[in-house]
């Protein structure tokens, strides 16, 4: 059975009206075979000659990337959305934007055994200035990620800390 | 803190400073707690003093009257850096807020000071992304070479690539098109390069954004091969790409009807042409009606349009009547048009084919149509006009808007090559939504998506690093600080997730796309969204909505495609393929592609039937030629049946 085509379409209303749209992202999946294809029409750039070509491909842009056997999406493909919404081709990925890059930090924040600690401290500015917001802290021999430093006293070197932990499994690999 | 000394340099001076400024500085992890919203590195609100120094300083750098101090130009940032104890603190910009006068004579100075990513945040704040003049190197002609040459990533190495997308023209097929549409796998229903609108990647406006205001940036992430291929659709709104010279959206169109009251009948007749004379012109945005109802057509092109014909037609015969076949065309002096009204003349053949009697009847009859001719219109002034043949016999006599009527009406609403050739500027191409988008917001929508932590570089000047959280937290070092909190002072220990709000919504924006708000009205979400609810603690309270500048929606099935053919009952299929290139029998309306014919004999012959798909259920009309690439022979086509009707030879 031959597919059909897909393809992303920005309209008002049912009319076809042109809609204003906010910015849209795609992937682009390379060709993808369609018989019959679309006609596409052209004229030269003397305004003489006019072609009408049917490439027999269309160029493919979806909310999720090929997979590794062909064009279409497979479940390892990258995906654009939050949640995955069923597939015009292939097969529907198993990642999302939000298991792929928020799950980890969300699950730090609203894990149960996560606690917020706030405290003050006197750092050197030697200390303060190497100190990244990705740095693992050790206070009294447990970990914590570093959330703040607030308040920093530049003449005086006192400050505030806020910190997180336990920390994210995987942050000392 | 021993040594303590503070200094702010300002285009190279080192201003006076009160010595017992207390400088207090916070930094935040990017996002947590605060999710929609970009990180700030320093800011300061300083009291400096009116010394001497200062004052040549701010005359110099704001143009200040020491007399008339309020006239100095607050908008203006002056570069600067800060030092404490002889190590850079911060790298960004100074702004004047207030000059504070005591007696005449300058008292302080109010100022602030702002790190680089606040200063980069400012800049991006307020330029939008039609504003990145730099994205002019993909400026380019709109071509159907350079669409399909994207396609293969070498129109700028793939910065550019072309979708196939619609914007409102509204795609079908025709196995799904009413009588007298026109599907996109047409000739006549053809696409062309107007329809086209270019997409960039996203990677590249990244680039051009932080190029645009001076800064440069390191990311391992967006170096990964997955960017190569991730794009953003340079749509202005409109239904077509947006040129300099030309506005499409109402290039070449007019509707014209015959005057409201008139009592000028248009009568045909069988010989020769008579003018629609329809001078009520209802549309002509782009000026291109000349009065007596004269259409000025500035380049060759293909028009496509509507007709509505209101015809009397009457006649005394009776008996074995035969049937009216309308001819309209588009004329000029020395050029004429037909206009294909193919559905028009089917429903007068078939109606008439039925009557025992000619008679009077009124009727008001419809349809989309192309300009029919083998190559394409000339430029030229042309007048709408209409004769009529009469096939079988008859004294068929047709009257158009008669009484006054003023149902008729013509419309030009498509000049197919109406984009080729011309400048395909991105700049102005670029997202725009309603008001504009920031580049800001795009920066921000990106963080968003990926979550990304944005941070300035400590060894580079207006350099930043922008990662995953994923990959940011990974890479920090571990450090005791054990010793440097204070045991003796209040340790406040608190769940975080009561900090946190109970739900989190992780969205794009929804828009005003109808098939994105039609599937949010359907399913009670928008496309693509993820909700997070903190089930675990019963104290959490509210909603934070996650959400990036970005739309997105289903992609529309487009009416007529696929199908459930089930292989080729009639024969074998066999696919022979032409080249525009190698064999040029002619430049218009030649067929260039793959045809299937019900045969595996490896060669075209005298009534073959073409078919542009392999289940043989569409034959390939509107051409008139076709090669054989097997033994260059070529053939001429019926354009109606695609069956191979002759011999044919080069143009």
């Amino acid at each position: 059975m031959a597919q059909g085509l897909y393809i992303p379409t920005f309209i008002a209303n049912e009319n076809f009206d042109p809609a204003v749209i906010n910015p849209r992202v795609f992937y682009y999946n390379g060709l993808k075979t369609i018989q019959p294809s679309p006609v596409f029409a052209s004229i030269d750039s003397t305004r003489f000659a006019t072609s009408y070509n049917r490439p027999g491909e269309f160029p493919y842009f979806d909310h999720y990337s090929s997979g590794s056997t062909d064009e279409t999406p497979d479940e390892n493909s990258d995906s654009l959305l939050f949640f995955n919404e069923q597939t015009a081709y292939g097969t529907l990925p198993t990642n999302t934007l939000y298991t792929e890059y928020w799950q980890t930090y969300i699950e730090l924040l609203y894990n149960p055994k996560t606690r917020f600690i706030e405290c003050e401290a006197n750092l050197p500015f030697a200390m303060y200035r190497n100190l990244n917001l990705n740095d693992i802290v050790v206070f009294k021999g447990s970990h914590f990620h570093l959330r703040a430093i607030n308040d920093y006293n530049l003449k005086t070197g006192d400050c505030k800390l806020e910190l997180l932990g336990p920390i994210i499994k995987d942050s000392l690999d | 803190m021993t040594n303590y000394f503070f200094r702010v340099i300002a285009n190279g001076v080192e201003l006076d400073t009160f010595k017992d400024e207390e400088v207090l500085v916070s930094n935040n992890a990017t996002g947590l707690f605060d999710i929609d919203k970009l990180p700030s590195d320093f800011t300061r609100d300083l009291s400096i003093p009116g010394s001497k120094k200062n004052n040549d300083f701010f005359q110099h750098a704001y143009d200040i009257n020491i007399d008339t101090p309020y006239l100095f130009q607050a908008t203006t940032k002056v570069e600067c850096y800060i030092e404490i104890s002889g190590y850079l603190l911060v790298q960004g910009y100074l702004q004047l807020n207030n000059v504070n006068t005591v007696n005449n004579q300058v008292d302080t100075y109010d100022i602030s000071l702002y790190g680089s990513l606040s200063d980069f945040s400012r800049d991006l704040q307020t330029n939008l992304l039609t504003d990145i003049g730099g994205l002019d190197i993909y400026n380019h002609t709109s071509s159907y070479a350079n669409v399909s040459d994207s396609w293969d990533k070498n129109l700028f190495n793939g910065d550019i690539v072309y979708p196939l997308a619609d914007y409102g023209k509204g795609f079908f097929y025709q196995s799904a098109a009413l009588p007298g549409q026109f599907g996109i796998d047409t000739r006549n229903g053809s696409i062309s390069t107007q329809d086209f609108k270019p997409a960039i990647r996203v990677v590249k406006v990244l680039d051009k954004i932080f190029e645009e205001f001076g800064y440069t940036y390191t990311s391992t992430f967006f170096s990964q091969s997955q960017f190569d291929n991730f794009y953003m659709l340079c749509d202005r709104d409109k239904q077509y790409p947006v040129y300099d010279d030309v506005d499409l959206e109402t290039f070449g169109k007019v509707a014209i009807k015959p005057t409201s009251g008139s009592t000028s009948d248009i009568v045909l007749n069988t010989s020769t042409y008579t003018q629609l004379n329809f001078d009520n012109i209802e549309s002509d945005p782009s000026f291109v009606m000349a009065s007596g109802s004269v259409y000025q057509l500035a380049e060759k092109d293909v028009l496509r349009g509507t007709i509505k014909l209101q015809m009397f037609i009457s006649g005394s015969a009776t008996g074995s009547i035969g049937h009216p076949q309308l001819d309209v065309a588009m004329v000029s002096s020395s050029n004429t048009y037909g206009m294909d009204i193919d559905e028009i003349n089917r429903y007068l053949r078939e109606t008439y084919s039925q009557l025992q009697a000619i008679g009077e009847k009124s009727y008001t009859l419809e349809e989309t149509w192309v300009s029919e001719t083998a190559t394409t219109m000339r430029e030229g002034d042309y007048e709408f006009k209409a004769k009529y043949s009469i096939t079988g016999s008859g004294d068929f006599d047709i009257t158009i808007a008669k009484d006054g009527n003023t149902e008729s009406e013509i419309k030009v609403e498509e000049l197919r090559f109406a984009a080729d050739n011309r400048i395909m500027e991105i700049p102005q191409n670029m997202p725009f939504g309603d008001s504009g988008i920031t580049c800001l917001d795009f920066l921000k929508g990106l963080q968003k998506k990926f979550n990304l932590v944005i941070t300035p570089s400590k060894l580079n000047a207006n350099q930043f690093e922008i990662e995953t959280f994923n990959d940011w937290y990974k890479s920090g070092n571990v450090k005791d600080l054990t010793q440097f909190i204070k045991m003796d002072k209040n340790i406040q220990v608190s769940p975080a997730n009561n900090l946190a709000v109970n739900e989190l919504e992780f969205t794009d924006t929804l828009g005003k796309d109808y098939l994105a708000r039609n599937f949010n009205d359907t399913n009670q979400r928008t496309y693509g969204a993820s909700i997070f609810r903190d089930s675990e603690n019963q104290f959490s309270q509210g909603k934070l909505d996650v959400e990036s500048i970005f739309s997105s929606g289903p992609l529309r099935y487009i009416e007529g495609t696929g199908g459930t053919g089930t292989g080729s009952t009639l024969g074998y299929a066999q696919s022979i393929t032409y080249n525009n290139s190698k064999f040029p029998i002619c430049n218009d309306d030649r067929f260039a592609g793959t045809a299937y014919i019900a045969s595996s004999r490896g060669y075209l012959q005298y009534g073959d039937v073409l078919y542009w798909d392999i289940n043989l259920t569409l034959p390939l009309r509107y051409y008139f030629l076709v090669r054989d690439e097997t033994n260059g022979q070529i053939w001429t086509l019926n354009t109606s049946t695609g069956q191979i009707n002759g011999v044919g030879s080069n143009c």
